[in-house]
């Protein structure tokens, strides 16, 4: 008898403890497993990447073509730039000539618009600042040996400009010591 | 105002030792002035082809990470030629082999303000 009694209390104990795990199943404990809701995390946000890698994929293939254009632009702008970038020496062999014909039709072109435009529009004259403004072409001017003319004259004006300042005299009219008064 | 650009030229030919040719040209080396002593050109240094060779020389030389090109210096035997780059214009001078360089670069500065009007010409043959 004392055996069924302790078998009878242990079924009791158990159920009583299952009773109490349902009802603390919402509570974390010292017993519940720290790791399940991390898993519960995990699990939402997995689904959430699922979603998100479902509409990437849609949009994907809604926008591949603009994608493989913008591509296609951004390949040929790095072409582009690296073309303009490269030190090409051969281009130098393969410059443009210009037919003779070309050439004598824009030389005309352009003395054609030269004058219209010197003639049309009014320019603003650039300010000459030699000192010998009046001249035109000083530099041919000064280049040649002067004459023995242009020497006499030289000669004579500083003769005179000599004489006039050894003749200049200074007029003693006051007193070069001013005495002064303090009182 | 020609005449005014004109004199500007002329006085660099007379003041620069060596100086024969001034020439004011577009990129394809076809010229909108053209100066020189006694009216006389040395044929291979004024030649179409041969300016034209400036403007794709300067455009490679400033692929080189320098920054731009301003201007190209080249001394032969038996002259001497200093072509500067105003793009769209290239000024071209020519010398002998004593021309005085140094005097002659000093003014590459004071040459942009006598050429905005070829720089307009060209503009609107552009257009």
């Amino acid at each position: 008898m004392e055996f069924l009694h302790s078998v009878i209390e242990a079924f009791s104990n158990c159920c009583l403890n299952c009773r109490e795990e349902e009802a603390r199943a919402g509570e974390a404990t010292e017993r519940s497993p720290l790791l399940q809701q991390q898993d519960q995390r995990n699990q939402t946000l997995q689904i959430r990447r699922i979603s998100e890698n479902n509409i990437d994929e849609n949009e994907i293939s809604t926008s591949f073509p603009t994608r493989e254009k913008d591509e296609q632009t951004a390949l040929s702008r790095i072409v582009q730039e690296t073309n303009s970038n490269i030190i090409d020496v051969s281009a130098l062999d393969t410059h443009h000539m210009l037919e003779q014909s070309e050439y004598n039709d824009r030389v005309k072109l352009y003395n054609q618009r030269l004058a219209q435009q010197w003639n049309n529009i009014p320019v603003p004259e650039l300010g000459y600042n030699g000192l010998l403004k009046d001249m035109p072409n000083p530099e041919i001017l000064l280049n040649f040996n002067p004459t023995t003319e242009e020497l006499a004259i030289a000669k004579n004006f500083v003769k005179e400009a000599a004489q006039a300042i050894n003749d200049m005299k200074i007029d003693n009219q006051d007193d070069l010591v001013v005495p002064f008064h303090f009182k | 105002m020609s005449d005014e650009v004109k004199r500007f030229f002329t006085s660099i030919l007379n003041k620069v030792n060596g100086l024969n040719c001034v020439l004011i040209s577009d990129r394809d080396g076809v010229p909108l002035l053209k100066l020189s002593k006694d009216n006389k050109f040395p044929e291979l240094g004024t030649k179409q082809s041969f300016l034209s060779t400036f403007s794709i020389a300067t455009v490679q030389s400033s692929k080189m990470m320098l920054g731009k090109n301003k201007q190209i210096i080249l001394c032969y035997k038996s002259s001497t030629i200093v072509q500067l780059n105003k793009a769209p214009l290239i000024i071209t001078f020519v010398g002998t082999e004593s021309t005085n360089i140094g005097h002659l670069l000093t003014y590459a500065n004071e040459v942009d303000k006598y050429l905005e009007e070829y720089k307009i010409v060209l503009e609107q043959n552009l257009i």
